[in-house]
């Protein structure tokens, strides 16, 4: 069951990932059994939580590539400033 | 295909990303501007016409002030509680319901309890008042100035990077601010004790609404920005209803009647009601487009898009309202949101919303 907010969650699993590049395709399936059933749950909801968490600078987006749907796709890293931001995640974790 | 083309298609996709968050700015600014003029046309409804709650206000005193505060912050109680329910209502239908307790267990959300507090009972309240004593139409240009403040926080919180563009922009801001109050007023309107008192109480809406800003940006970068707005709304209602309205009244009553309960009550039956019910639609809608846009295009470019309100708040104002707007009332909230604009808008950065060293 989840326990954090999606948002909150999709960077931490960047962050457990320790500098290697995730796909957003690994997310999702990471994600699926936590989250699945939820309205809020889609890849392209995924997409939108990633593109903002990049945004504002918290992960970086590295390695373009096409996935085997045909579409372009990027891998995430975490940042200086997402690692200092995974200090707010509840000490269970 | 090579990493070259997946990047383009990326960078497309990342502009129309960035683009989304210049309008939801944009759609942030206008719909606040129409709530704040719904807000005031509320006065014009029973109960706050009722003869029960008439005071004089050709001499200085305290009733009046009183009674008006009562009207503020009975409508602040409603406008965030109508807020709060239609975004829960946005929030369930989007099959987001379960982030909410989610969210409140992290300390981010914590966060966004805390700039709750100052957005709503401080923010909202000094919002309300300056619509009270002084109408939307100057109240909202004056709240509006509240960027600079939050662009001066954020460069050393966020350790985002302001060109001078932006910085030219906040200063067009404040001037335009200045502009409107010092401004002769139109045709049979004066300026006294009441019209200052509530140019102050408005400022106090920039320093509730710019901590805010920042508090509840810093929050969601965690979260998702509709919940980190839900949780605003609803703690601001709550935190009305057990502190602010029975502290205000026990310390108001001390001189004069402050009825906020009475009018509460009274305004349930009447054709009060829908009003402020519509106009929290606005507000929670524009705070919906607002904390995206926060999220989406960086604290400063937000804000500044957000307060291009105070331009359609003096444009619905003399659209809708008896209000006669003069010149430098026009010139002053174009001012400042030709400064707002000013300070959002820059093609070369649109890429990378928030300048992170």
């Amino acid at each position: 069951m989840a326990v954090l907010p999606l948002r909150f969650r999709i960077l931490h699993l960047i962050n457990q990932a320790e500098g290697r590049p995730v796909k957003a395709n690994e997310l999702y399936k990471e994600l699926y059994d936590e989250y699945a059933g939820e309205g809020q749950f889609s890849f392209e909801f995924m997409e939108d939580h990633l593109m903002s968490i990049k945004a504002v600078g918290l992960i970086e987006a590295v390695e373009p590539y096409f996935d085997e749907f045909g579409e372009a796709r990027y891998q995430y890293v975490i940042t200086e400033t997402g690692k200092d931001r995974t200090k707010y995640l509840p000490k269970i974790l | 295909m090579s990493d070259n083309s997946a990047q383009a298609v990326l960078d497309q996709r990342q502009l129309k990303h960035s683009k989304k968050g210049i309008f939801a700015g944009i759609m942030s600014g206008v719909l606040w501007g129409a709530s704040g003029t719904v807000l005031g046309l509320a006065l014009n409804f029973a109960p706050f016409t009722s003869e029960a709650y008439a005071t004089d206000a050709s001499t200085f005193n305290w009733s009046y002030i009183c009674m008006m505060v009562a009207f503020s912050l009975c409508g602040a109680l409603m406008h965030d509680t109508f807020a709060a329910i239609w975004v829960a209502v946005h929030n369930i239908r989007a099959g987001k319901f379960k982030e909410y307790g989610r969210s409140l267990r992290t300390k981010p959300g914590k966060m966004v309890c805390l700039g709750a507090l100052l957005g709503g009972p401080v923010g909202m309240s000094g919002y309300l008042l300056g619509i009270t004593f002084v109408s939307s139409s100057y109240a909202l240009p004056i709240t509006a100035s509240y960027p600079a403040l939050a662009a001066i926080l954020a460069t050393f919180i966020f350790r985002e990077r302001n060109p001078a563009r932006v910085w030219v922009g906040v200063v067009l801001c404040i001037l335009g601010s200045f502009l409107v109050y010092y401004a002769p007023l139109g045709e049979g309107q004066e300026k006294d004790i009441y019209f200052a008192i509530g140019m102050i109480l408005s400022t106090l809406a920039c320093i509730g609404w710019a901590s805010e800003g920042l508090l509840s940006t810093y929050g969601m970068d965690m979260l998702d920005p509709d919940i980190a707005l839900g949780i605003r709304e609803a703690v601001s209602a709550i935190a009305y209803f057990i502190f602010i309205l029975p502290l205000v009244t026990l310390y108001m009553s001390k001189f004069g009647p402050t009825p906020i309960w009475e009018l509460f009550t009274d305004a349930m039956g009447t054709s009060a009601f829908p009003v402020y019910a519509f106009a929290g639609f606005l507000g929670g809608f524009s705070y919906i487009y607002w904390y995206r846009a926060l999220n989406m295009a960086g604290v400063a470019r937000a804000m500044a898009l957000n307060v291009t309100y105070a331009f359609w708040g003096v444009l619905l104002g003399a659209l809708l309202t008896s209000l006669e707007p003069t010149i430098y009332l026009f010139i002053g909230a174009a001012s400042i949101a030709f400064g707002a604009i000013l300070v959002s808008i820059n093609p070369r950065e649109l890429f990378r919303l928030r300048d992170v060293k």
